[in-house]
This record gives structure tokens, sequence and C-alpha cells, in this order.
């Protein structure tokens, strides 16, 4: 984050789910609701952590924020845009106003086209033939960007993510914790608006995975980018997040929007502090209250 | 590296040997007739003086080969894409493909010859249709087992159909190819020896020829160069494989 440090700060993309819900239909077997009525608001530039028990649905939220998939009730919002609706509100807004319906679904293009939105995955998921250039470049590619631009930003999100030494290594040679980072600088390279992470240090080993809480955390104070991110972990939703939302059981509904007293920088002593653990005893309890 | 090769290519070489000489002398100790089974020794006498019939008559059955391969690698890759786009068309076609594999080429070479003439086109025809079938269903399943993740990485920055075929989908089967390839390989040499016999030329019509004039240890030298022409084609596929995926591919790393 030196010279090419993004420009302006705050630049953050909000989120807005009203009523989201997502049900899934597999064949030959009764529906499954994985999401319901979630109403959930993320201001611009605010790190804000999902947290739920494995298989509550959060990671369905997360895609239908990424617009991965479609929420069949309720709207999902992203900035300024009108949003990916479900199927129903969709039809109608066409039979009234269908002009309307017209242009924002223009506007959400254009939103992600730039790349505004990026989501890093449980796993690294990097291409196993590129290196770590050619891997974290990949996006920018895919946007149509020239050669020269992807390889400049490239070289940069690698840096950022203090990858720099491994840039030609292939990921069969990279650690876990290597493939992560390579990960990450994969989503930092188009300078996204809103970063989606679904429990994306979940297996790496505590002290990689606490190390990397603190790399990510001080790239969002440097960038003032929105960043969502998913995890079973009270302790890391507490170290990373200015807000936790707990989430309940299958299907996923909104337990506690709980924002943390904690210092903006976060450090890693902070873990043992006793503020710290009230912190995490009040998301423990919430998430606690929803299993019963 | 030299030891490394030491090691891989002494073992079968010794047992070649050592079967060749048991042979040699259980057939020479039983004194069985040489039209039945001529011993090694007179196997490697005729494919050594007659090479003059043999080295054409390979070279011919290569190009056949060759051919034959070449189509199905383009064709079987082709239809692989086309299959794997829908799973509509995957249901309305694959079971046609799967034609290609259960065809008793014995059976439709003869037809091969009525559309194609005789001559090297039936024969190439014979290649391909034994061949075609493992590239089609290894680049399929190739081609499906894309990682979920990686798909909806390039669906999240909106790439298009041509360059998720081209960064994504074809890479990620390519390991797959290679090996539909290397069973093809092997195959089309025996679709165009089977072709050869109706469609005539090459190393087919030597061996039909040798057995007409009953010389059994030409039949043996002709089959010890289409075996020999087999091995290659598998070597060199083999070797393309580990050119291509050392790199990143479990399957040929270590």
């Amino acid at each position: 984050m030196t010279e090419r440090q993004w420009a302006a700060k705050a630049t953050g993309l909000a989120v807005e789910l009203k009523g989201v819900g997502r049900t899934f239909t597999p064949e030959d077997e009764p529906p499954v609701a994985a999401v319901e009525n979630v109403d959930l608001r993320v201001a611009p530039g605010e790190f804000v952590a999902l947290l739920g028990p494995s298989g509550c649905g959060k990671s369905t939220l997360l895609r239908m924020i990424a617009g991965l998939d479609r929420p069949d009730a309720g709207r999902v919002r992203l900035g300024g845009e009108a949003g990916h609706e479900s199927e129903k509100a969709r039809e109608a807004g066409q039979t009234s106003k269908a002009g309307k319906a017209q242009t924002t679904s223009k506007a959400r293009t254009d939103d992600r086209e730039s790349g505004a939105v990026a989501y890093v995955f449980q796993d690294a998921h990097l291409v196993p033939w590129r290196d770590v250039l050619g891997n974290v470049g990949l996006p920018l590619e895919l946007l149509g960007r020239p050669r020269p631009e992807c390889e400049r930003a490239a070289i940069d999100a690698i840096a950022q993510v203090g990858l720099a030494d491994a840039r030609h290594r292939r990921p069969a040679q990279l650690s876990g914790g290597m493939r992560m980072r390579a990960s990450l600088a994969r989503a930092l390279v188009t300078r996204p608006r809103l970063l989606l992470l679904d429990e994306p240090f979940a297996a790496l080993d505590e002290i990689t995975r606490q190390e990397l809480d603190q790399q990510l955390h001080q790239l969002w104070r440097d960038t003032g980018i929105t960043v969502v991110f998913v995890t079973h972990s009270i302790g890391e939703a507490a170290f990373l997040a200015q807000r936790a939302v707990v989430l309940s059981p299958r299907p996923a509904r909104v337990l506690l929007e709980h924002t943390l007293d904690l210092p903006e920088k976060r450090e890693p002593e902070l873990r043992t502090a006793a503020r710290f653990a009230g912190e995490t005893g009040v998301l423990y309890q919430a998430l606690r209250g929803g299993m019963d | 590296m030299r030891r490394r090769l030491v090691q891989q290519v002494l073992p079968p070489l010794a047992t070649l040997v050592l079967s060749a000489l048991v042979a040699e002398l259980v057939i020479r100790l039983a004194d069985v007739s040489p039209l039945l089974l001529p011993p090694p020794s007179a196997v490697a006498g005729a494919a050594w003086t007659q090479s003059g019939t043999l080295l054409p008559a390979l070279w011919t059955t290569t190009q056949a080969v060759l051919l034959g391969l070449g189509l199905s690698t383009v064709l079987g890759i082709l239809v692989a894409v086309a299959l794997s786009s829908s799973r509509w068309i995957e249901r309305a076609f694959y079971p046609y493909a799967v034609f290609f594999q259960i065809v008793p080429i014995v059976a439709i070479a003869p037809l091969l010859v009525i559309w194609f003439g005789y001559g090297l086109r039936a024969v190439v025809a014979a290649a391909f249709i034994v061949s075609i079938f493992p590239v089609i269903a290894n680049t399929l399943a190739g081609l499906l087992s894309v990682d979920p993740a990686l798909r909806e990485l390039f669906r999240l920055y909106r790439a298009g159909a041509w360059d998720t075929l081209w960064k994504l989908r074809l890479p990620w089967a390519l390991p797959y190819v290679l090996t539909g390839l290397r069973i093809a390989a092997g195959l089309a040499v025996i679709g165009a020896i089977v072709g050869e016999f109706v469609g005539g030329g090459g190393l087919g019509i030597v061996v039909l020829e040798a057995m007409r004039q009953q010389r059994t240890e030409l039949v043996f030298a002709a089959v010890l160069y289409a075996s020999f022409l087999g091995l290659t084609l598998f070597g060199l596929v083999s070797g393309a494989s580990r050119l291509a995926l050392r790199r990143w591919h479990a399957s040929e790393q270590g």
C-alpha cells in the first residue's frame, strides 16, 4: 500500500438486504429454506462479520450479495444501484414500469463489470496451471483490460499481501497460507469497493490465520472498502469486525446485530484483553441462544 | 536421470529377453512346427530380412493411424465441448457417441470400403471410429469436472463463453484429454490394421498375404512392427503429457 494506494478512502459500496429469502428445491427431496427474511444494512466502508453455525446459510447469503445466486424473496441492493430483486418483485416492476426495469439492470451490469465486487472463497481455488502472477491478474484479464495493465496491477496486489517473492511460483509450490494470500490478492486486483469473504481462513492453522486476519484488517483500514466477512468463529468475528451479525441455524435469520466496542486498530494483544472476552461473550450468548 | 532411465527400462527389457529365450528353448525342444509357432529367432530373422516389405507397409499404416488419431483428437474434443454445453444436449447425443465404442469395427469395415473405396481413406475411417470414443468420454469428464468455485469466479468477472472455454475449461480438461489420447493411440493402430484387412495396404495386408502363403514367421514379424508402432505412439503421447502437465498437475509430478 504505497504508491498505488487506493486514491480516495471511503469508496466502499453500501449493501442493503430487505426481506431476503432463499429456498433450495433439490430434485426428489423436500425444499430446504437456507435463508429466511433477512434484513441487513452495511454502510459504505464498514467491516461487518456474519457469524453463524456451520451450514446455517450464511454462504448463501453472501453469494446473493455477490450476485452469484438470486434471492427468491426480497431484494439485494448494492451501493446506489437498484439491485437484483427476487423474480416476483422484478415481474411486478416490469408490468408497472417496464422502462425503469431496463435501466436498473443496466446499472447493475456496469457496476459489476468494473470489478467493484470481489469474492474470496473458503479455499484458495487458484488456477493450477498459472503462476501467482497469472492467477492474480486473471480478473482484470477477464474484464478485458490490456495485458500490461493486468500485470502491473497484479504485481501491486501481490506486494500488498506480502507475496512478492513467490510471484512466479505455481499453486502446487505454495503453502496453504500463501495460497490464501494469493487468493486475497486476486480479489484485490480490481480494487473492489466491496470485498466478500466466505470463511476464507478456516482451513489454515491458528497462527497463520491470525496473521491473515491482522493483515486483512490493516488492508481494510488502508483502503476504506466495504468488507462482509462470513465466519463460524466468534473470536475471528470479534477481532475483525466493527459490527457482528449473528445468524440462526438454517434457515438463516438475524438473531443479533452487535456493534463491537473495541479500538479501531486491532492488535494481536487484543485477543487476550478483558474487553475482548466481554464482546465474544455477548456473541457467544446470542449464538447459543439461537441453537436452543 | 540416467539411473532412473536404467531403472525404468531394464526390468521390462530383461523380461523380454528372458521370455524370448524361454520361448525359443521350449519351441525347439518340443519340436513345434514353425507353421504353428515359429521360434523368436525366426521371427527376428523375418523382421530383418523382410524389412524391404515391412518398412513401407509400416509407413503406410503409420500415416493412416496418425490421420485417424488426429481426426479423433480434433473432432472428439469438439464433440465433447458441444456435449458439455448443456445437460440436454448431453442427454440427447451422448448415447449415440457410445455407438463408436461398441461398434464392432470388423463388421463395419466392409461398409467403410463401400463408402470410401479401397485405400487410405477407408483405413483412416476405421482408425478414427475406434479411437474417437475415449477422446470424447475423457474430455467430457474433464470439462464437467471444472472446479465450481472457479466457474463462479469467471461468472463474477463476466467472462464470456470463449474466455471461459480457453482460460478455464479446456486447460482444466487437458489431463483428461491426454489420458483419452493414450488409450486412443493404441486403439487407432488396431482400427487401422483391421481397416487394412478389407481396405488394403499397410501391415494389415502384409499379415493377410503372409497368412495365405503360410509364412507364419512373417505374420509375427508384421505384428511386431504393429506393436512397435502402437508402443511408440503411446510413448509419444505420454511424453507430451509429461511435458504439458509436470509443472502443475499431480498426475505428472513426483
